[in-house]
């Protein structure tokens, strides 16, 4: 996962440092909308591309990735900064997709279909794994996102969710043996 | 910022093969497969192989974005005055029904005892004479 650079400069790929995406946080904080607006075009390539790994659909993931922002502006006063914006904003814009897709398509079980190979294989995983998060409860749902896609710890994420450290890692638990249990009644 | 111990492949049971035995193991164990196809899902969605480079910034999606936070910010402004004039209003129903009520009430002992003994001018038109 792309980290922003500490210190002030912008990292080598042209990603602001998190000096500089920390201070636009803190100004879109005080309401400035300008640098909301900047840190919405820093993370939203991020954003928009995990939201169409997840609905395979470009007019679904828009859908979902302005659910994030909107849903990233509202918890900006809580935001802690334990990962950059763009990873928190990505975890956000893959869990709203998950929740559009299971809205607007019924689920159709992945077993029955035909064996594919190369790129569909792998779009077949991530299906699967969408469907297999979809079937967690929220707050597990959350939580392995948070480390699986920010990869944040078990402490940031219990601070983050009001939880206790060992709930969290219970949770954890329980939410990855869900996810393996998925995926080893696939056929290949 | 602390990283931790993302979902990793293999499974334990295939832990220190390589090569054709690896290859071997995870075709005959659906475990140490399942757990391959996890963590390659998990790679594609965090977007790891960069098989898909990211979109360039879109101002049209940004300015979708800046309106819709500020259609929100509106929306939400004008509930939190809603459930402001809602709540200064129930506070004068409350004390404006409470001063009735305490104007009306018996204020002393002797007051509330006069109410109970005496019977009321309907009642009494009910007794015979």
């Amino acid at each position: 996962m792309p980290e922003p650079v500490a210190g002030g400069a912008p990292s080598p790929s042209g990603r602001p440092s998190f000096a500089a995406e920390k201070a636009l946080v803190e100004r879109a904080r005080r309401g400035e909308e300008d640098a909301f607006a900047e840190l919405v075009r820093i993370a939203s390539p991020s954003a928009l591309a995990a939201a169409r790994r997840v609905t395979e659909d470009a007019a679904l993931a828009e859908d979902a990735a302005q659910e994030a922002f909107l849903r990233a502006f509202r918890a900006l006063p809580r935001y802690e900064q334990r990962s950059s914006f763009s990873a928190w904003v990505r975890t956000i814009a893959v869990n709203a997709a998950i929740d559009i897709v299971r809205r607007k398509r019924p689920e159709s079980p992945v077993e029955d279909r035909p064996a594919r190979g190369g790129g569909e294989k792998r779009q077949e995983d991530l299906d699967l794994l969408r469907k297999a998060l979809a079937a967690l409860s929220p707050v597990d749902r959350e939580i392995l996102l948070a480390r699986e896609l920010e990869g944040i710890g078990d402490e940031a994420i219990a601070q983050r969710l009001g939880l206790s450290v060992t709930g969290v890692r219970v949770r954890v638990h329980r939410a990855r043996r869900k996810l393996r249990a998925r995926f080893k009644e696939v056929r290949t | 910022m602390k990283t931790n111990d993302r979902a990793t492949p293999p499974g334990p049971a295939c832990a220190g093969l390589t090569g054709e035995a690896l290859e071997r193991h995870i075709f005959q164990c659906p475990s140490c497969r399942g757990q391959g196809r996890m963590s390659s899902a998990w790679e594609a969605l965090r977007g790891d192989r960069g098989s898909d480079p990211l979109p360039a910034v879109d101002e049209r999606f940004v300015k979708r974005v800046l309106g819709a936070v500020r259609q929100d910010a509106s929306l939400r402004r004008r509930r939190r005055w809603l459930l402001a004039a809602a709540a200064v209003l129930l506070f004068f129903f409350a004390a404006g029904a409470n001063s009735r009520s305490a104007s009306a009430a018996p204020s002393t002992p002797e007051e509330i005892y006069a109410g109970v003994t005496t019977p009321s001018a309907a009642l009494e038109g009910l007794l015979p004479e």
